[in-house]
């Protein structure tokens, strides 16, 4: 079999699809074992004058596609429920979106739960830790200090407003739902395991609000600070030393102040939304 | 280990093994060697497959990327050029699933011009009997599924989403196909 060679009219009814099934059948199983005649029919294809133009063209495309990075897992999680490429890059270059702060915060969240499980009945530590943690997220998201790709968004005629809230979406998006099955296993009545949702909320539009002025690695360590000492405040009012002044934020009215504050900052960050692109610009708006 | 391939010789005289081996090594001018030697055959039989240019085209393409990521999972005893006929095919199933529309399998009319001569069919070894013959007599919904399932290599599942129809309707036609070539064959 090996021995005969397609007959060059063959191979050219075959490649204008002018011969039989069983002609077509026999011709594949011979080229699939005689190399001579796939360049053959190579030869037969190449007289075409447009043919290779076509090749070329295909050739560099494969290139293209080869010389392309691939995506990686979380770009192309994105992608599969609709998000854009490009928008897919921005979230998956989030520090806060590696697996390693993904970790970090659910230990973080454990530790805290356990220790309200053993210690009693209002989850306060994880009261304390859980809007903490959103808050990191988002500091280290953008800008100059930690964000991977700030130098390619100075030179990117991207709004900054648009790059800070994809960013901090995505700190919310992957480090909520962690939170919230920390709270399942929280001690508490009813919502009072997810009393640290508002606050959490709270912090972050606060950040956010405070970058338009300072740097956002310091307006999360300002803000942090400010909610743990509003907390020491609460907690030493109460001359007991119970924590039950904390409860307080677990109440209405607390859950309240911490809505109206969550607004607030929001409201500040649509204000001030050309600050952001400053920002982008030089690091820190002044 | 297969031997050390000549880094510095001419690929185009190279065996596809050795340009598969360079490529897994990441040899960038292997993958266009072997583009070379082996893009006319894949077109012209994926052509008999499907009768849009442009998924045949996007098909062929996908093939050789996937040869250059997936270089490393040739397993060195057999044959590139069926390994890579496998990846074709089934990237033309991935393709047309993609644009979710079928492009008939090329529709020969049962009296096209023909170039066959008794000796061709002899020489490729497939006229035993008349079974060149009882092919061609098939109707071609049939002959399609002999086509995809027997000289393509498909599974039922995949050879239905080549040809676009459920499962049992390829198993179906598989099975009147045999009916049909045995009544022709004895």
């Amino acid at each position: 079999m090996t021995s005969a060679h397609i007959d060059e009219h063959l191979l050219i009814g075959y490649c204008e699809l002018s011969v039989t099934a069983a002609t077509a059948a026999a011709i594949e199983a011979h080229l699939m074992t005689c190399a001579d005649c796939r360049v053959g029919l190579g030869a037969v294809t190449a007289v075409a004058p447009e043919s290779s133009g076509e090749l070329e063209q295909m050739w560099d495309e494969i290139l293209q596609r080869v010389d392309r990075p691939r995506l990686s897992i979380s770009e192309r999680l994105l992608g599969s429920i609709g998000v854009r490429e490009s928008t897919a890059r921005l979230l998956a270059t989030t520090p806060a979106l590696r697996l390693a702060w993904l970790v970090a915060v659910a230990m973080v969240a454990a530790f805290a739960v356990a220790a309200d499980v053993l210690d009693g009945d209002l989850p306060w530590l994880l009261l304390v830790v859980a809007p903490l943690l959103p808050l990191f997220g988002v500091a280290t998201a953008f800008g100059p200090a930690l964000d991977p790709t700030y130098e390619i968004s100075v030179a990117a005629p991207l709004s900054g407003l648009r790059l800070t809230l994809i960013r901090t979406v995505g700190v919310l998006a992957t480090t909520m739902p962690v939170l919230l099955v920390a709270s399942i296993a929280a001690p508490g009545t009813g919502w009072t395991s997810l009393g640290w949702l508002l606050p959490a909320l709270a912090l972050v539009s606060v950040t956010l609000a405070l970058s338009s002025w300072i740097a956002p690695e310091r307006a999360a360590c300002a803000v942090g600070f400010a909610w743990l000492v509003a907390l020491v405040v609460l907690i030493h009012r109460n001359a007991a030393g119970d924590f039950i002044s904390t409860s307080m934020i677990f109440a209405p009215s607390g859950q309240l102040v911490t809505a109206v504050v969550a607004v607030a900052g929001a409201a500040v960050v649509a204000a001030r939304k050309h600050r952001f692109d400053l920002m982008i610009v030089t690091g820190a708006p002044t | 280990m297969r031997d050390c391939v000549d880094v510095s010789g001419d690929q185009t005289v190279w065996s596809d093994a050795e340009l598969v081996a360079a490529i897994a090594a990441g040899d960038r001018s292997a993958l266009r060697a072997l583009y070379v030697r082996h893009q006319p055959w894949l077109t012209a039989r994926l052509r008999h497959r499907c009768s849009d240019p442009d998924v045949v085209a996007e098909a062929v393409q996908d093939t050789f990327v996937a040869v250059w990521r997936h270089a490393d999972r040739w397993n060195a005893s057999g044959e590139p050029a069926a390994w890579m006929w496998g990846i074709a095919i089934r990237r033309l199933i991935g393709v047309l699933r993609h644009r979710s529309r079928w492009s008939p399998v090329s529709n020969r009319v049962a009296d096209a011009p023909t170039l066959t001569t008794a000796e061709d069919l002899v020489l490729f070894g497939v006229a035993h009997g008349d079974l060149a013959g009882a092919i061609d007599g098939l109707p071609v919904e049939l002959r399609a599924v002999v086509q995809a399932t027997v000289l393509d290599g498909l599974t039922t599942r995949e050879a239905a989403q080549l040809l676009g129809i459920p499962s049992g309707t390829v198993k179906t036609r598989m099975m009147r196909a045999r009916i049909q070539l045995r009544g022709a064959l004895t």
